[in-house]
């Protein structure tokens, strides 16, 4: 009996029995909704957070800090070190990076430049008498910033450049956030001695909420915010003037995963934590698979379900079926193909539910991302919540195909053993 | 020429005290374009003696050949080619897939040895129109009468240009008009086609028909004949 034969042969027994067969059809469709869906929900996810921190050079950047020790640990509380150059943030003493330890790094092997991230904060923003708060970050080479209007601010330049969060266009008094690009604007920050000092920024571009931003920053390049550190440490004395709470550093091109990890841990023994962007997306990208594999997990359970179903009906319909079996068998039908036959059964039940499983998962997930934007990810445009990818619906697919031919093997090998005769016998 | 020949078969059914023996050594010689009955009453093993010549079933003791070759020797594999190219088959309870057409029964034999679809149809009308069922093809099985079910089955068997048909009592389940048309149809086909038969029942009438009729008492061939 030639596949195709056998294909037709199989698909057209199991709708034979149309209820039972659907039914069966139906508990395989969950599963594969649910796991479909699931594994969508993981790719935009993660496919999010790549546009978000991905962009192109994001992968030769190194974050560099002190490596911190905490106040107390296991050996009980820690000794305290007057050399040490600290700072303070929210409370706490944080070791920072002095100039020194930028030089140090920017001479170790396979690094190619360093910029060192200001510890600095804007008292407002201004166009003239309108001020406002803002809050701002420092632009991080690597990280791809998603504007609505003009471009990101770069680094490149000694020009102070800034990009605007959404609605402060209109509030500056430019009219609207596209016309507020090129324009100028004063940053101001506080000297020591309590004095308002400001710098004019130009406005390169409007960027858009991200989840990245959410605390709402607005992306400030290196020319920026060494302009403010400068008004917030007028005389200051050299040694300390210039603290940084990391330091961005970009490797030489194209290092080796193995040279990547040699550089880092050289950096762990000059006392430097040294962080990849992959080591970040990696952190949130393990919460995002835990939650999603193990939502995964309840998909799969189902299938484990459903394909005991599988079993059930094809027992039913070899029990059903013996004389044709038989009869097939005496017209010298081989056992190998009397249990093809069945194992395409299974299989087929497999495909129809996983694919059916499939479309649903498709539409709902349309539907849900069709929600999404307008409630809950309203401000965080760009982010598909459901993204479908052909070749993981068709890995989805071969997977459920694989686990129901696995439930049809016990049934087939009952049909592919039946005796003719026995089969045939009719008191 | 023989085509299938028997030596000393015997078949035994359970062990030890349950021990039952169906056949107790049976020599039968069947040369190629013969019409063979095997008559005995229910429990004598006639069904059990069809079931070795037509390989779907080995004997305990002996050995059946099959064109001279001896077919515990042939692989699983052949003995399925062979009961695929070389046999028909027609059952007393026709074993139809009712819900199925008339064609697509026929074609079954065509289906699994994996003749291609157009040379299938074509064979399988050219079957039906032997026994005069062409106009039935698209039909569906269970529409039909017991007598035309019966002439479906033996198209059937017939599809594959069978060396040998084996019929279990193919007027069985018929009225003595259709049964007397299925007779005329089967040994139609021994005389003009060359088709050895050899045929299962207790109809005296039907046996008489067959050129060499085969007692079987008690497991045994009565009086000995060959």
């Amino acid at each position: 009996m030639k596949l195709w034969d056998l294909v037709k042969a199989a698909n057209s027994n199991l709708f034979r029995n149309k209820l039972r067969t659907i039914l069966t059809i139906v508990a395989i469709f969950i599963g594969g909704l649910v796991i479909t869906l699931m594994v969508s929900v993981n790719a935009g996810v993660n496919d999010y957070i790549h546009q978000q921190i991905g962009g192109i050079g994001g992968k030769d950047t190194l974050l560099i800090t002190v490596k911190q020790d905490r106040g107390s640990n296991s050996s009980g509380p820690q000794k305290f070190d007057p050399n040490a150059n600290t700072t303070s943030v929210a409370g706490s003493e944080y070791k920072a990076l002095s100039d020194n330890d930028i030089t140090k790094i920017k001479t170790t092997t396979n690094i190619k430049s360093v910029s060192p991230q200001y510890l600095v904060s804007a008292l407002y923003i201004a166009n003239g008498s309108a001020q406002y708060k803002i809050s701002t970050n420092q632009l991080v080479d690597g990280i791809t910033v998603q504007t609505n209007h003009g471009v990101a601010p770069s680094n490149d330049t000694n020009e102070l450049q800034m990009s605007l969060l959404p609605d402060y266009g209109k509030a500056l008094g430019f009219g609207s956030d596209a016309k507020a690009v090129g324009q100028t604007v004063q940053l101001a920050a506080k000297t020591p001695v309590g004095l308002v000092k400001t710098i004019n920024v130009k406005i390169v571009g409007v960027q858009q909420n991200s989840l990245l931003n959410s605390s709402g920053g607005a992306w400030i390049n290196d020319a920026v915010a060494k302009a403010l550190n400068d008004i917030l440490t007028t005389g200051v004395p050299a040694s300390v003037k210039n603290q940084y709470l990391a330091a961005v550093a970009t490797m030489q091109p194209g290092l080796s995963d193995q040279q990547i990890t040699d550089l880092k841990d050289h950096l762990s023994q000059k006392g430097f934590a040294a962080r990849t962007v992959a080591d970040e997306i990696g952190a949130v990208q393990t919460v995002v698979d835990a939650i999603t594999i193990s939502l995964i997990g309840f998909g799969a359970v189902a299938l484990i379900a459903a394909s005991f179903g599988i079993i059930n009906t094809l027992f039913m319909s070899v029990q059903e079926r013996t004389k044709e079996i038989g009869l097939m068998k005496a017209m010298g039908m081989s056992r190998r193909k009397v249990f093809a036959m069945f194992s395409i059964e299974a299989i087929l039940i497999g495909f129809w539910g996983s694919l059916i499983g499939v479309v649903a998962a498709f539409g709902v997930g349309k539907l849900i991302n069709r929600i999404a934007t307008q409630t809950f990810l309203k401000n965080l445009p760009g982010f598909t919540l459901c993204k479908f990818q052909i070749a993981s619906m068709l890995v989805v697919m071969l997977i459920i195909m694989l686990i129901a031919f696995l439930a049809g093997t016990l049934p087939a090998r009952r049909a592919s053993k039946k005796d003719p005769i026995e089969a045939l016998r009719y008191e | 020429m023989s085509i299938i020949t028997a030596k000393k078969i015997t078949k035994t059914y359970g062990k030890k005290t349950s021990k039952f023996d169906a056949l107790k050594g049976i020599d039968l010689d069947i040369k190629e374009g013969e019409s063979i009955a095997i008559i005995g009453k229910s429990g004598s093993g006639k069904s059990t003696l069809m079931h070795l010549l037509a390989l779907l079933d080995k004997p305990t003791h002996g050995e059946v050949l099959v064109n001279g070759k001896n077919a515990s020797r042939m692989k699983e594999k052949q003995i399925n080619r062979l009961r695929n190219g070389q046999y028909g088959f027609v059952f007393q309870q026709f074993f139809m897939n009712s819900n199925d057409t008339v064609l697509n029964n026929v074609m079954l034999p065509l289906k699994i040895a994996g003749v291609a679809a157009g040379e299938r149809k074509k064979r399988a009308l050219a079957a039906l129109k032997t026994v005069d069922l062409a106009d039935k093809a698209k039909s569906k099985a269970i529409d039909l009468s017991g007598g035309q079910k019966q002439r479906v089955c033996i198209a059937r068997a017939l599809v594959n240009n069978p060396k040998v048909i084996f019929a279990d009592e193919p007027t069985g389940n018929l009225d003595s008009h259709t049964g007397q048309m299925v007779e005329d149809l089967l040994f139609n086909l021994n005389k003009k086609q060359g088709i050895t038969l050899i045929i299962v029942t207790h109809d005296i009438d039907l046996a008489k028909r067959c050129k060499r009729q085969i007692h079987i008492v008690d497991g045994l061939v009565k009086g000995g004949t060959k």
